[in-house]
């Protein structure tokens, strides 16, 4: 793949403790526009830790976070959404009672004056604009006026992913997106993160379904004990071997080939 | 998931009809009952006791029972925003009776001109509303705590500063505003249906409501939207001070005087209007105008047992089994829904 010489994200020698206990390791990370990287690991590898410091979530203790070669310091989750960084939380990030374009458009509203005077909210453009956009992302609701209380899981993942694109975010970090999901709808997920890709959006995606990562991703960084053990493009790369670093944060000998890369 | 569409927990009517597009018959129905459920269930209450007293549907005697639910109406427009938000006010009742003891002694005492009184009636609402929402917003109490410890100051400070007794005295022009009557129609009607637009903006198309709405069901979402939630829960309590205000200007104006302790009580009628009317205790889900019918259904109710020689503390007792068989079925409404919402992502 042809990658432009900055990149989007770009983390250096990140360190994080908790009391003793080191959780990251100094961890090298680069992530380039409408690329998909799959981070990989086994429970307690520093996954967690290492998208939650990138989301604001988290302060690392030592090593930087560029963002276009720009060092930044992300203080909340505040921040990070302001520098484009968009965690997707199902969970989190829709009200149920409220229809599908009321939650894409949730925080900042669309209004029109009527009579020139009295603020009110411009509910037909926001519908308008919903649809096209859910339109565009061919994303599979049919009904922006529905609420999501009414929307299938697949539907609601797609939805809350359409909104963290509609709010001009420019890295995505998807944490289990599928976990919950029928084959149909995790293929509409997957569609949909190849759809987002074409958009120039960054996306760190998170999965332990290695099946979905082949798929979807362009490049595998693998964890384990809190240190990036390998790097892969998924390309180059199967199951066996994935599952193998994974358990044991080594590449194989079978295929020198790929730690050469 | 792939799972057989036939397969059909318990024994689901007319599941098949999903696939068409539409809802299951049941999920259908209730629904409608959210949306029009507080409208039917009024026109059953009135024809029930019309049967019983046909007196009851005399337009004179129906105009009646609008007065009478106005005060109550004006506090679940303020206790639906406050619900619908996830939080309560259990001191609506007795912050009235405060705001209009402190206009009193404003206007009869301290020589304060009425129209000053009834702004500082307003204003006294307003703070108790602002402390409300300041403790709940920013000191993280829980809001049943808050308002009840309000309810009891409220209530202290009313019995203190008027010693107890009503406060007589306000002009004779003033008692218009609870008894006079514009185009054969009772003010406080009329000051409802003003209150009904003003709602009616302020939770569809502004932000207070649309967020408190959001807060109600995932306030972490609407956090994570960038939305200052604290800010709108401190509006919510403060748009539920202001109904205070317009609600103790109707009620002293209906008794032309101001009484410490006429307040008790409003509370729960206004949580039952609310709750009536379709709101849900568990928040997020509630309409000003199913409020605003609860409120009538409630003086139906007290109007029918008057009518009936009922004493009123009996109706009381009524008023109590009426809040809790409310939140019971509001309780059911919940278990439907989230039965319902179970049968469709199996189906999907």
């Amino acid at each position: 793949m042809e990658q432009p010489k900055c990149p989007l994200l770009s983390v250096r020698d990140i360190t994080k403790y908790f009391g003793g206990i080191r959780a990251l390791d100094r961890v090298n990370l680069d992530v380039y526009e409408g690329e998909v990287v799959a981070l990989l690991g086994d429970n307690g590898a520093g996954k967690s830790t290492l998208i939650k410091i990138l989301a604001g979530a988290y302060q690392p203790d030592e090593g930087e976070i560029r963002l276009d070669g720009k060092a930044m310091l992300f203080r909340t989750p505040r921040d990070a959404m302001e520098g484009g960084i968009h965690t997707v939380f199902q969970e989190l990030s829709l009200c149920d009672n409220l229809d599908v374009a009321a939650n894409l458009f949730l925080g900042s509203e669309l209004e029109k004056k009527v009579f020139n005077l009295v603020p009110w909210f411009d509910h037909f453009r926001m519908r308008q604009e919903a649809t096209t956009l859910l339109h565009d992302l061919a994303v599979d609701i049919p009904r922006v006026d529905r609420r999501v209380s009414e929307l299938s899981g697949g539907q609601r993942q797609a939805l809350a992913i359409s909104k963290a694109v509609r709010e001009k975010s420019r890295l995505l970090i998807m944490d289990e997106p599928t976990a919950a999901l029928g084959v149909a709808q995790t293929r509409k997920v997957l569609d949909l993160v190849h759809s987002l890709k074409t958009r120039n959006l960054a996306i760190i995606y998170i999965s332990h379904n290695l099946h979905d990562i082949l798929e979807v991703s362009d490049r595998c960084v693998v964890l384990k004990n809190g240190r990036k053990v390998a790097e892969l493009t998924t390309r180059e790369s199967d199951k066996e071997e994935l599952t193998s670093v994974i358990l044991t944060g080594e590449l194989t000998e079978a295929r020198p080939n790929q730690s050469t890369r | 998931m792939q799972m057989n569409p036939t397969v059909n927990p318990r024994s689901a009517p007319a599941v098949p009809q999903y696939k068409l597009g539409g809802t299951p018959r049941s999920a259908q129905i209730w629904k409608l009952f959210e949306s029009l459920g507080p409208v039917i269930l009024l026109f059953v209450v009135v024809a029930v006791i019309a049967i019983i007293k046909p007196s009851f549907i005399l337009p004179a005697n129906l105009l009646t029972v609008g007065l009478q639910g106005s005060v109550n109406a004006v506090l679940s427009i303020g206790m639906t925003l406050v619900i619908v938000s996830g939080g309560i006010d259990l001191s609506v009742g007795t912050m009235m009776s405060l705001s209009m003891v402190v206009m009193a002694i404003c206007t009869n005492n301290l020589g304060i001109p009425m129209y000053g009184g009834m702004l500082i009636c307003v204003l006294v609402a307003l703070l108790g509303g602002a402390i409300n929402g300041l403790l709940i917003a920013y000191a993280n109490i829980p809001a049943f705590i808050t308002t009840l410890g309000m309810l009891g100051i409220a209530q202290g400070l009313a019995l203190k500063l008027s010693g107890g007794y009503s406060m007589y005295g306000f002009p004779d022009w003033y008692g218009f505003i609870g008894n006079g009557e514009l185009a054969g129609v009772p003010v406080p009607i009329w000051l409802v249906l003003v209150m009904m637009l003003i709602a009616y903006h302020l939770f569809n198309n502004r932000p207070l409501g649309r967020y408190a709405y959001g807060i109600g069901n995932n306030e972490e979402s609407v956090r994570r939207a960038g939305v200052d939630v604290r800010f709108i829960k401190l509006k919510v309590y403060l748009f539920s001070g202001c109904m205070v205000g317009l609600a103790s200007l109707i009620l002293s104006s209906r008794i032309n005087s101001a009484h410490p302790g006429i307040g008790v009580g409003y509370e729960l009628d206004a949580i039952a209007a609310a709750v009536i009317g379709g709101a849900s205790l568990a928040g997020g889900r509630g309409t000003f105008f199913g409020g605003v019918i609860g409120a009538a259904i409630m003086a139906s109710i007290r109007f029918a047992l008057n009518l009936g020689g009922i004493e009123p503390f009996l109706q009381q007792v009524v008023v109590g089994i009426v809040l809790i068989g409310a939140v019971y079925l509001d309780q059911v409404r919940l278990r439907q829904e989230e039965y319902w919402s179970k049968v469709r992502a199996r189906l999907e």
